[in-house]
């Protein structure tokens, strides 16, 4: 915390105290705690920022029951490398609905801290996103995942995200024929 | 084993696809139903289509030639040029086709022995209108094309179409991207 010359140290003390309370503590569902700063957990996250606004953010932990401590860290590491990597306008989309708002390719420090999430942790931190409501961070997720599906036949996908097969035969038949240029490359 | 995603997070991914690209949709609609009836709900396709829509390519024919698709994405029609076929009007990604009964391009069109059918290029079957125009005045007449099956459909666009025949000489239409 940088403190202006010529200020008291009581005022630093003052200050240094601001700064504590300038962050909000949040507990995963193994229940590990875990700080973020408050003004970039209401910035990134539509949810937390709801909390924030209305007084429900415990001091000791905001149980976050839907969150693993894995996915919570990594959030809690996104919203801090947020912070400190864009500094101001790329941040405004934070707080507009991706209904309206058009996707902002990841950036690079983006790309690399999706990258080096194994799969499982990937699909715990989109759901993560999801539910705090981060955009940004849904947005990077998505586009990850996405991409993991480029050119993949039906059956890779179900494969990828551990789905089952609930059509028959003679229904992908028919919709392949119908659809046939969607597979001319399989 | 990776966890299955909840529906709304799938719904999610989804609608990040690449919009010039809509074999991706197609194939992921095919993983399972309940990944189909994502793509094909009213709400996904409200998202999808409140994005500017992708141009997929366009069609142009000169006088009574077959029409050719000028692909601007990977997507390419089943029936990317067909003998005999001349496009007569185009509205929201379908098309008014007419089967020339002659495919030679120094015969005139001959309006007697013409058949109509609505196509709708991303599916393989197209559909034949009931009406004939030889008992049309040009421009005067609606067809209206009948309903058809649209289950596999996935985040298609429109729900019955009009196709009014504003003119009858050829000229180049565009489709616009259909999800």
């Amino acid at each position: 915390m940088e403190v202006d010359k010529g200020k008291g140290e009581a005022e630093e003390t003052r200050k240094v105290a601001e700064a504590d309370r300038d962050t909000v503590t949040l507990k995963s569902s193994d229940g590990k705690l875990f700080e973020v700063s408050k003004e970039a957990a209401a910035r990134l996250s539509t949810v937390l920022a709801g909390m924030i606004a209305g007084g429900s953010i415990d001091d000791n932990g905001t149980d976050l029951k839907q969150i693993g401590s894995e996915a919570l860290e990594n959030v809690v590491d996104y919203c801090n490398k947020h912070a400190n990597s864009i500094p101001s306008a790329a941040l405004i989309s934070s707080s507009i609905s991706f209904n309206t708002a058009p996707f902002k390719e990841p950036e690079e420090w983006e790309r690399k801290f999706v990258d080096r999430l194994s799969h499982d942790a990937l699909f715990d931190l989109v759901e993560a996103a999801n539910f705090l409501g981060m955009e940004r961070l849904l947005d990077v997720t998505c586009h990850k995942i996405s991409e993991m599906m480029k050119g993949k036949s039906p059956d890779q996908i179900r494969e990828v995200f551990n789905i089952k097969n609930d059509y028959t035969k003679e229904e992908l038949e028919e919709i392949r024929q119908e659809l046939a240029w969607a597979f001319y490359d399989d | 084993m990776p966890p299955q995603l909840p529906d709304d997070v799938v719904e999610e991914i989804l609608a990040r696809f690449p919009p010039d690209e809509p074999a991706h949709l197609v194939r992921a609609a095919l993983a399972c139903k309940a990944w189909h009836r994502i793509v094909s709900g009213a709400g996904f396709r409200r998202r999808l289509h409140g994005r500017a829509p992708s141009l997929l390519g366009f069609f142009h024919h000169h006088g009574s030639h077959p029409a050719y698709f000028n692909p601007t994405s990977p997507f390419r029609p089943t029936y990317a040029a067909r003998a005999g076929w001349l496009i007569l009007n185009g509205r929201h990604g379908r098309f008014l086709v007419r089967k020339m009964t002659t495919t030679s391009p120094f015969t005139p069109p001959s309006m007697e022995d013409a058949e109509l059918i609505v196509w709708d290029p991303p599916l393989t079957s197209s559909t034949e209108c009931p009406c004939r125009p030889s008992s049309t005045r040009p421009g005067a007449r609606h067809w209206s094309a009948p309903r058809r099956r649209r289950r596999w459909r996935a985040a298609a666009t429109t729900s019955t179409v009009h196709v009014v025949p504003s003119s009858w000489c050829s000229c180049s239409r565009t489709t616009r991207r259909r999800g």
